[in-house]
């Protein structure tokens, strides 16, 4: 016979242990342009880099949820499901409603801002900085 | 009335499907840009340095999102447990939202997708040589 507490601690180790699949690495690519236009602050020059210096870098980005506690499914199965008692229709679909809803809100919270920084060389800065034997 | 596998096929389908179309996150992306330029000028030869070059940050936001998502992407996520003129056990329901939750999962990463955007990193100097407070001049 399985009791609400049997079932409940099911679906919190069954649904978290599949939340804790959630892993996925995406990319950014950034392309910069760097554009200066100003005047110089002793001289009073105009200085201009309309068209600047640009360059293009790739940044993985790992969004994931390896650690999430199944405890964050704790009676979210509805508690008319255990054996023995007349389970209705409504008593799944709300178990239902309720584990998804919560697996896209846990899925978004993790999903947080980021900041990245790019150093973005041009080839002559790395030459000049590595040869193919590496460091100079 | 009893619940046939129908039933349940039809409630996987509908009530995983709208807690799907609830994902939508917006993530921003604060980048911070450094130029660095050291080489010699392919004309005349000179050294050209700007080690300590422009720098600049900007935030970008990125949205990930399922509005759309069609409730048949469930269809048939119930447990085999479930069978026509079977008894359906509780556990058989567990089962049945654990597979949705997987599925739930596969098709949220898939929705997290490469982005690749252009950063115009301009200076305040920059922006006001282009704008006044009242627009563009």
């Amino acid at each position: 016979m399985a009791t609400y507490a049997d079932l409940n601690a099911n679906m919190q180790s069954q649904a978290g242990a599949q939340l804790r699949t959630f892993e996925k690495i995406h990319l950014w690519q950034i392309t910069v342009y760097i554009r200066v236009y100003g005047t110089d602050n002793i001289y009073g020059g105009v200085m201009g880099a309309q068209d600047g210096p640009s360059g293009t870098v790739n940044l993985q980005n790992r969004f994931w949820h390896q650690n999430v506690n199944d405890n964050v499914y704790n009676n979210y199965l509805d508690s008319g499901i255990y054996s023995g008692n007349i389970i209705y229709s409504q008593d799944v679909i709300d178990s239902i409603s309720n584990v998804l809803t919560r697996t896209i809100s846990q899925i978004e919270n993790l999903m947080t801002d980021r900041d990245v920084s790019a150093l973005l060389c041009h080839n002559s800065c790395h030459s000049s900085c590595h040869t193919s034997r590496g460091r100079r | 009335m009893v619940m046939t596998v129908s039933d349940m096929n039809s409630y996987v389908q509908t009530y995983s499907g709208a807690a799907l179309r609830g994902f939508d996150r917006t993530v921003r992306v604060g980048v911070t840009a450094y130029i660095r330029v050291y080489g010699f000028d392919n004309i005349y030869g000179g050294l050209m340095r700007a080690q300590n070059g422009p720098t600049a940050s900007a935030n970008f936001y990125h949205r990930f999102e399922y509005v759309n998502a069609a409730n048949s992407l469930f269809n048939g996520y119930y447990d085999s447990g479930v069978t026509v003129g079977g008894i359906m056990y509780p556990q058989d329901i567990v089962d049945s939202i654990e597979d949705c939750v997987r599925r739930a999962v596969d098709l949220v990463e898939g929705r997290i997708t490469n982005r690749a955007f252009s950063a115009l990193l301009c200076h305040g100097s920059c922006h006001s040589s282009c704008h006044t407070s009242r627009g563009r001049r």
